[in-house]
């Protein structure tokens, strides 16, 4: 089935990205530079790039939902690994924790709520960028901080701890998806996996992208509501995230992948219902490609302004898009497996 | 699978729904929600409008953050403290589900202990410690002392079922070590509470009072053995006593109180309803340092959480073994479980979010306290509950707290490990039903876990 080839092909692309994440880190971190930093900052959107795509594979118990917790937890609050005064976070305290080693940031990982994220892209973010104090650009930590600032051989030791957690993560999806997993997926019946398929999409257009990722920054104005807020590359992961849910409906994953996609099997059901897909995820690809960035200027000021209108405009599109996802649901009766569970 | 083949398939589904009408797996009418992952506690009710969905939205936001020391640059969501358990609603209630007691060596983080003298405060309120107050905060801003960390051990508490299995339960006993402001008082009564799970709250909040006290059998006048009693607890926004509904012992009597009691005792943030911070004349320290601006949570922002809190879907029943669970259905009526943990309720009209008014729920409980016997017993009353009384725990979503926060422990003060340890626990009023447990043979009492696993 397509689907299983796109997940593959995307999280093949996700790991790959990841590991070159990995070797840019490492060059910096050996000897810290303006240039390897602004070369790990490169190869961090990059790793974006092909991440944001996999997202229409979660939210189903599948092999990401076991681990994503580890990798892609946001809103992450930086006090957690350096507080501004930097005297206390897990940087600092080399008391507590006087080695950082994957298994420790892992442990670390939310364990003092939702937020206290040490693990994945987003404390990475942080640690290249640090935090976000312009209404122009992104985060602009000096490189310093990897060498002749107080902490800075923790700081690099953190980075390559997070990120060597990252791409083991990432392998264990990647590996699933060309075995195990793909197998048990292509051997449910037609209509379970397509239910889970179905749930994943709508989940993260109808949830995650417009519940959390823009209705909340949105109504809060607030840049800790912010998806990439120290980076700014919210909106190119805003968009990514639905290319991702595109990919499932038109049956492509770049050049990797040409085959059967959602809608051509909602056609062949109900052919009006896959009209509206089409329609619907195209507008919603458009709609929220057009937010401007930086994002967290985007939200401010006043309703009518340029910003504030796109987002609103990029929120429509994706209720549209939910509702199709829950009729195509409805109308084809699917169900979901009963036992279905994340692992 | 080709194209055809799966178009096919298709085809079959279409036809198929046709006759699937409502399942008896709604747990919550149309509040419930279809998901067994671990977001299976974090979804909202779909029946909410686009507008209350906003809102949700940013209440789990505000939920799942951290709130941080004042003055700080994020003047939101400073007030930290100065004395407090968590730094987050999400510290406790991860993923929306259920805490659990350490593991040995681990802190406390998911539950916490309520303290209080003998004697009764203000309208049957519990009398907190001149010293510690009400709760044992472990956590303080730097440069006061934390009151202390609480330290459970367990004993073991053997016995056989009838046909020879032989159990061991986990009886705990608690400490508080390092004690910040001196040795606590020898008649210090202490409560062990695990973090709940939070879905359904407003459903519960929205079954008239009427309905609830209906049940209620103080005098155990129909000789079921089983004397419900309602809590009457302090409604701070009424000014008046109100039905308690929600917390271990029915000592909160709405959502929202519920939730800024949370804030002012477990995060030590201040809000409208109760604006003080909760340092003792004792803890002189924490009296002296600055605060988040008064109250440090907006009403606003409690108003989003509220909301949040009152709207949480209830995930439905999911039954791969269907004979198992008929069969533990029959047992659990049969046994007399049902006549705390009722099955159905209706909500009334709610005014608050209309989406949960007039729905036929299955949250398993009737909201009243019941005498658990001894082996239970934290001997701490509060308000109408005695020592030995606790609110019937609801148990819809019992079957996903592994998927969601991956244990099985249950219970006020979480230690059993697993259903059968839980049920073991029962004794008071619910004793009988407990020795037709011992009594069972094994299918039996596998058929009942069973029959609890899908909830």
């Amino acid at each position: 089935m397509t689907y299983a080839d796109i997940a593959a092909a995307s999280y093949g692309a996700a790991l790959s990205d990841a590991r070159a994440l990995s070797t840019s880190i490492d060059a910096f971190v050996q000897r810290p530079s303006e240039e390897g930093l602004r070369a790990a900052r490169a190869a961090w959107i990059a790793a974006r790039r092909s991440y944001a795509q996999t997202e229409a594979y979660r939210f189903y118990g599948g092999p990401i939902d076991s681990v994503e917790l580890l990798v892609n937890t946001w809103p992450v609050d930086e006090n957690y690994l350096e507080s501004e005064d930097g005297r206390t976070g897990i940087v600092a305290d080399e008391t507590a924790y006087p080695q950082i080693s994957p298994r420790v940031l892992a442990e670390l990982n939310l364990k003092e709520g939702e937020t206290s994220v040490s693990t994945g892209y987003h404390a990475i973010e942080f640690l290249l960028w640090g935090r976000d104090r312009s209404s122009t650009g992104p985060g602009d930590r000096s490189f310093h901080d990897y060498d002749i600032a107080p902490h800075g051989r923790r700081r690099a030791e953190y980075l390559r701890a997070a990120v060597a957690l990252l791409t083991e993560n990432l392998s264990t999806v990647a590996v699933a998806w060309n075995g195990r997993y793909r197998a048990a997926f292509l051997a449910r019946p037609a209509d379970q996996a397509l239910a889970l398929a179905v749930k994943g999409l709508g989940s993260l257009s109808g949830g995650e992208v417009l519940g959390e990722r823009l209705t909340v920054p949105y109504e809060t104005r607030a840049q800790e509501n912010e998806h990439s807020c120290f980076s700014d590359n919210t909106h190119e992961d805003l968009r990514l995230d639905i290319v991702g849910v595109q990919n499932v409906c038109l049956g492509h994953y770049e050049r990797a992948v040409h085959g059967v996609g959602l809608t051509e099997l909602v056609r062949g059901v109900n052919p009006a219902l896959a009209v509206e897909l089409e329609r619907d995820v195209a507008a919603s690809v458009e709609a929220v490609g057009a937010i401007p960035a930086p994002f967290d200027q985007a939200i401010l000021g006043d309703d009518a302004g340029p910003g504030r209108r796109a987002i609103q405009r990029a929120m429509l599109a994706l209720r549209a898009l939910a509702d199709v996802l829950a009729k195509i649901q409805s109308t084809l009766g699917l169900r979901l497996p009963v036992t279905e569970r994340a692992q | 699978m080709s194209q055809r083949a799966s178009a096919i398939a298709l085809g079959l589904i279409a036809l198929g729904c046709q006759c699937s009408g409502r399942t008896a797996t709604a747990a919550a009418g149309t509040a419930t929600v279809t998901d067994a992952t671990r977001d299976a506690f974090s979804l909202p009710a779909p029946s909410l409008t686009k507008e209350h969905r906003a809102q949700f939205f940013v209440g789990n936001s505000l939920f799942n953050r951290s709130w941080v020391v004042a003055p700080a640059s994020l003047d939101s969501r400073d007030g930290l403290g100065p004395l407090f358990n968590a730094r987050s609603c999400s510290g406790c209630h991860f993923k929306d589900g259920r805490g659990r007691p350490p593991e040995p060596g681990e802190a406390m983080r998911t539950m916490l202990l309520r303290v209080s003298i003998p004697g009764r405060g203000p309208h049957g309120a519990p009398l907190p410690d001149p010293t510690y107050g009400d709760q044992i905060q472990g956590n303080a801003n730097s440069g006061v002392p934390p009151e202390g960390n609480v330290v459970v051990r367990y004993f073991p508490v053997r016995g056989v079922f009838a046909d020879g299995q032989p159990y061991a339960l986990l009886k705990p006993e608690y400490r508080i070590e390092h004690s910040g402001y001196g040795e606590p008082s020898a008649e210090l009564l202490v409560s062990p509470r695990v973090a709940p799970a939070i879905i359904g709250l407003g459903l519960l909040e929205a079954v008239p009072e009427r309905v609830v006290r209906e049940r209620e059998d103080p005098d155990d006048e129909n000789h079921d053995g089983i004397s419900g009693r309602a809590n009457l607890v302090w409604d701070v926004r009424r000014g008046a006593l109100s039905l308690g509904r929600f917390g271990w012992k029915a000592e909160q009597p709405t959502v929202e109180q519920q939730s800024a009691v949370a804030f002012n005792s477990d995060l030590g943030v201040t809000s409208s309803l109760f604006p003080d911070e909760g340092c003792t004349l004792a803890e002189l320290r924490c009296r002296e340092q600055p605060n988040g601006g008064a109250p440090e949570v907006s009403d606003e922002l409690l108003r989003d959480i509220v909301l949040y809190a009152r709207t949480l879907g209830v995930p439905a029943r999911r039954i791969s073994d269907e004979a198992a669970a008929r069969q533990g259905e029959a047992l659990f009526e049969r046994v007399g479980c049902v006549a705390c943990h009722t099955t159905t309720l209706r909500t009334g009209e709610f005014r608050a979010v209309a989406e949960l008014s007039g729905q036929e729920i299955h949250p398993y409980t009737d909201l009243l306290l019941h005498d658990l016997g001894e082996g239970l017993a934290d001997q701490r009353p509060s308000f109408r509950a005695d020592g030995r009384e606790w609110r019937t725990a609801p148990l819809w979503g019992l079957g996903l707290v592994r998927a969601v926060n991956e244990h099985t422990r249950l219970l006020h003060d979480g230690r059993a490990r697993d259903v059968t340890e839980a049920i073991l626990w029962h004794e008071g009023e619910a004793r009988s039903s407990r020795d037709t447990f011992l009594r069972m043979n094994r299918d039996e009492r596998r058929a009942l876990v069973a029959f609890l696993d899908t909830l």
